[in-house]
């Protein structure tokens, strides 16, 4: 039964590789190490489990296994990674070491879907924070300090309350623990951790600050792969570990917690005028979105927050991307400074649609098969029909900040005086948002492969 | 294999050999340094080989040789040695037989159990300390703030000593408290022990003497006298069964006390010297705390305590050993980032016991007071780190520092070659 941990150090070992390429500046050789080592993470899947006693006086052990999730998570990775180094050379956001910030990232990732013990979890979620501060710092030293620091509160919080469960014989995925006295508070503490990382409301003052100050194929890691880690990371630890006993109120304050950053961030996103705070506010509340599915404890509605992690992590980057080419091309992100772009550039403008579709949750684009999942699922578990409700009143906000947006940055007539519009970018500069767009089409229209690998959960 | 007796009288003949030749070579500073480097190294083999035991003189324990004592003085050796090597030209004919001894100060310290034993170990740490700080220029007030603070500390043991001593208490690791004359002597003591390590209130000193005594000093106080005197804190504290309530209380708001000024106060400094001073505070808090868990829950972790000691100790010293050298400001980032406790270096191993352990024993809200402070750690820390040039952090590495670097890896990813050692 060692399946897994083959999987997991060939995975490793090809994503360490890829660290090294980068230092080294080589591109080609990177990209492909990335996808290498995450079409080897995605086989150990179904692979069993291992483990191995490190620190034994305390009872820490280091477990590995991986399930669906973990695939998806990897997949994730794995393509973001890449469309991030790409991007980020044909929209000449390269900066010295910003190669071996994200295939550093990538190789977190891999360690974070593969661990299947509280304390390897850690590690690799601490790594992780590690390596997005540097591809911070790259860009700003402040802004870095601070999203660090916020990270790390979070991860403390978490940290005690690993000590809490470590010390409930409750160190290792797939046991159970009572959801009452520590338990309890273990609970509570994981629910605010990964709602500091989901940047869920009010604990989301990181994460406008954080991308605004990125450039976008920057953003794109830190939205689309961090972040999404967080949505892992709650589902791994919410339903990999069995709470017993666990008030309803518990899972509910987590539920209203979510429900209400799915709303806040979708009314700040109506208001909000520049591209980097859209994008800001609308991954606040998809995370809200994501956290409300996760904490209510249906595996229906985790599979479909899930879905929407994966998503998000297709389609945020997506945004950022095209965020930036327009203002390269426009010369302003705001979008009043905007309109009628989509005469001059046609095929971005097409990217922006599905952009906009994929946020708004429309139909056969990304979103939609996640957001629709959760909302069907908290009604079969015959959830408060309010509470729905706010879920449903998000998404239609969803709908009208994304059409905003597209409106107004591709069609909106000019009311001020007439200016030159600008040029449609070169083809090179849009083949990674194109790629990213097609995903998102896909994941859209084909469901059904993503949902039965999510089929595969860990007990 | 050698028994207790053996291993004491072998290892203060090595330290009497090499400290007399390091004096004979007066003009050869390599050779001199290599001398005291040798003693370390000895001493550290020795160690690893001996077979355990207690020294007892007409049935009262003196010296006891344990597992865990052993591991944290092999660890705190093979740093000091590395530091030493780092170091080799600061180190002249007058400083380098003052090394031998201040090593022998440390494992006397560390494995006293006798309060008469511990009394010599620390007025000799603070003897040999007090001539490497005189032995550089600029650094004689650091030298007399320290003696001066030796020196009270020491009068408040012997105080304590004395006030045990008459209540037929012979042993720092078995304290019941049964009269009022003993509970004074165990606040002599722990206030005696509590001035040396420098936790609040009776810090002022200890920054002062990081920002200004020699590195060579410094570190060496950090690693031989700091860190073994931290250890005995923590054994009196966790072994003085039915302390009270009381007093336990008092110690836990001591704790919390050292811990907040330290870290905050670290955080407001602009010289790194005087912020990892100020960290130093704050690991006396956290190991106080630890004592003061151990006491109240009557759980005693000995792993959890070497780990955290040795951890935070073996980085501080580091830290302050490449702060000074471009040729080795590189090592400094892997040092700090142990000290705030990120994996996968030693300091998270510490961190993530420590955590484990308050859990575990039914103290979370001890966790996540020190989880407030680990994140005021990691700000400073932080913070400082940024400020650093990237170019000099890639290339500021020299082969010492490279193997320490190697060291603080390896333990945090393999902390169990520490229960071996020992």
């Amino acid at each position: 039964m060692l399946d897994a941990l083959i999987w997991f150090v060939a995975s490793m070992a090809v994503a360490l590789l890829a660290i090294v390429t980068s230092i080294y500046n080589k591109l080609r050789a990177t990209v492909i190490l990335i996808i290498l080592s995450t079409l080897l993470g995605i086989l150990g899947y179904k692979g069993g489990s291992y483990c191995y006693y490190w620190l034994k006086q305390l009872g820490l052990p280091m477990c590995i296994a991986a399930d669906g999730a973990s695939a998806l998570l990897v997949l994730l990775s794995g393509i973001v990674s890449a469309a991030a180094l790409v991007a980020a050379r044909t929209l000449k956001e390269e900066r010295e070491q910003l190669g071996l910030a994200i295939t550093s990232i990538h190789f977190t990732m891999i360690g974070l879907a593969y661990a299947y013990s509280l304390t390897l979890f850690y590690i690799f979620w601490e790594l992780m924070l590690l390596a997005s501060s540097f591809l911070v710092y790259l860009w700003d030293k402040r802004i870095a300090l601070q999203f660090f620091i916020y990270m790390h509160a979070g991860s403390l919080l978490l940290l005690v309350a690993i000590g809490i469960l470590a010390s409930e014989k409750a160190a290792i995925f797939g046991s159970s623990v009572l959801g009452t006295g520590y338990g309890l508070v273990a609970f509570s503490l994981i629910l605010v951790a990964f709602a500091i990382k989901l940047g869920v409301f009010p604990f989301h003052t990181w994460l406008p600050r954080t991308y605004t100050s990125l450039p976008g194929s920057s953003a794109a890691i830190i939205s689309g792969i961090v972040t999404s880690a967080g949505a892992y990371g709650l589902y791994r630890l919410l339903y990999s570990i069995k709470w017993l006993n666990l008030p309803q109120s518990a899972a509910f304050i987590g539920f209203w917690l979510g429900a209400t950053s799915a709303i806040v961030g979708a009314l700040a996103a109506l208001l909000a005028r520049r591209l980097g705070f859209i994008a800001s506010y609308s991954s606040i509340s998809h995370g809200g979105f994501m956290y409300a599915g996760l904490v209510s404890f249906s595996r229906l509605a985790a599979a479909g927050a899930l879905y929407i992690m994966f998503a998000h992590g297709i389609v945020k980057p997506l945004f950022f991307l095209l965020a930036s080419i327009l203002t390269k091309q426009a010369g302003s992100d705001n979008i009043r400074d905007m309109g009628l772009y989509a005469k001059t550039m046609p095929l971005t403008a097409f990217i922006g649609f599905v952009t906009a579709l994929s946020l708004a949750g429309a139909p056969v684009f990304a979103l939609f098969p996640g957001e629709i999942t959760v909302i069907i699922a908290l009604a079969e578990a015959a959830l408060n029909p309010i509470a729905i409700a706010i879920l449903v009143i998000a998404l239609f906000l969803a709908a009208a900040y994304a059409l905003r947006y597209w409106l107004r940055v591709f069609w909106r007539p000019v009311v001020i005086a007439p200016r030159r519009l600008p040029s449609e970018p070169p083809r090179r500069l849009l083949l990674i948002p194109l790629t990213l767009a097609i995903i998102a089409i896909v994941v859209g229209v084909l469901p059904a492969p993503i949902f039965s690998l999510l089929g595969v959960m860990l007990p | 294999m050698l028994g207790p007796e053996a291993s004491l009288i072998t290892l203060t003949l090595i330290v009497v050999l090499c400290s007399l030749i390091s004096m004979l070579l007066r003009d050869k500073k390599l050779t001199s340094t290599m001398s005291s480097l040798i003693a370390l190294i000895l001493v550290a083999v020795l160690l690893v080989t001996q077979r355990g035991g207690v020294i007892t003189v007409n049935g009262l324990p003196l010296l006891g040789f344990d597992k865990h004592s052993i591991a944290m003085l092999v660890l705190l050796l093979v740093s000091s040695s590395l530091i030493i090597a780092m170091l080799w030209r600061e180190i002249d004919h007058v400083v380098a037989p003052l090394i031998p001894w201040t090593m022998y100060a440390g494992i006397i310290i560390t494995l006293s159990i006798n309060p008469a034993i511990l009394i010599l170990g620390l007025e000799l740490g603070a003897l040999s300390l007090t001539g490497i700080y005189l032995s550089y220029k600029g650094s004689e007030e650091a030298a007399v703030k320290y003696f001066f603070t030796s020196i009270l500390a020491g009068a408040l043991v012997i105080a304590g000593t004395a006030l045990l001593v008459s209540n037929h208490v012979y042993s720092l690791t078995d304290i019941s408290v049964t009269t009022p004359s003993l509970v004074f002597g165990l606040i002599f003591l722990i206030t005696g022990l509590a001035l040396e390590v420098g936790l609040a209130p009776f810090h002022p000193w200890l920054p002062d003497v990081a920002a200004n005594a020699p590195i060579v000093g410094i570190t060496l106080a950090i690693l031989l006298v700091d860190a073994p005197t931290l250890y005995v804190f923590f054994r009196l504290i966790s072994a003085a069964k039915a302390m009270g309530l009381i007093l336990a209380w008092v110690l836990a708001i001591l704790a919390a006390a050292s811990m907040a000024i330290g870290e905050f106060s670290a955080l407001v400094q602009l010289s790194v010297r005087r912020m990892l001073g100020f960290s130093m505070v704050s690991d006396a808090g956290y190991t106080l705390l630890l004592g003061v868990a151990c006491a109240l829950s009557g759980i005693v972790s000995f792993n959890v305590v070497v780990y955290f000691i040795t951890s935070s100790n073996m980085a501080l010293a580091l830290a302050l050993a490449s702060v000074k050298d471009k040729d080795t400001i590189g090592s400094i980032v892997p040092a700090l980032l142990s000290l705030m406790g990120l994996p996968p270096f030693y300091g998270f191993t510490a961190k993530l016991s420590v955590i484990t352990f308050f859990a575990r024993i039914g103290y979370p809200w001890m966790a996540v007071t020190a989880s407030f402070f680990f994140l005021v750690a990691a700000a400073y820390v932080m913070r400082y780190l940024m400020s650093l040039n990237r170019d000099s952090i890639l290339k500021g590495y020299n082969i010492f520092s490279l193997i320490y670097v190697i060291i603080l890896l390896f333990l945090g990813l393999y902390p169990g070659i520490i229960n071996l050692i020992g």
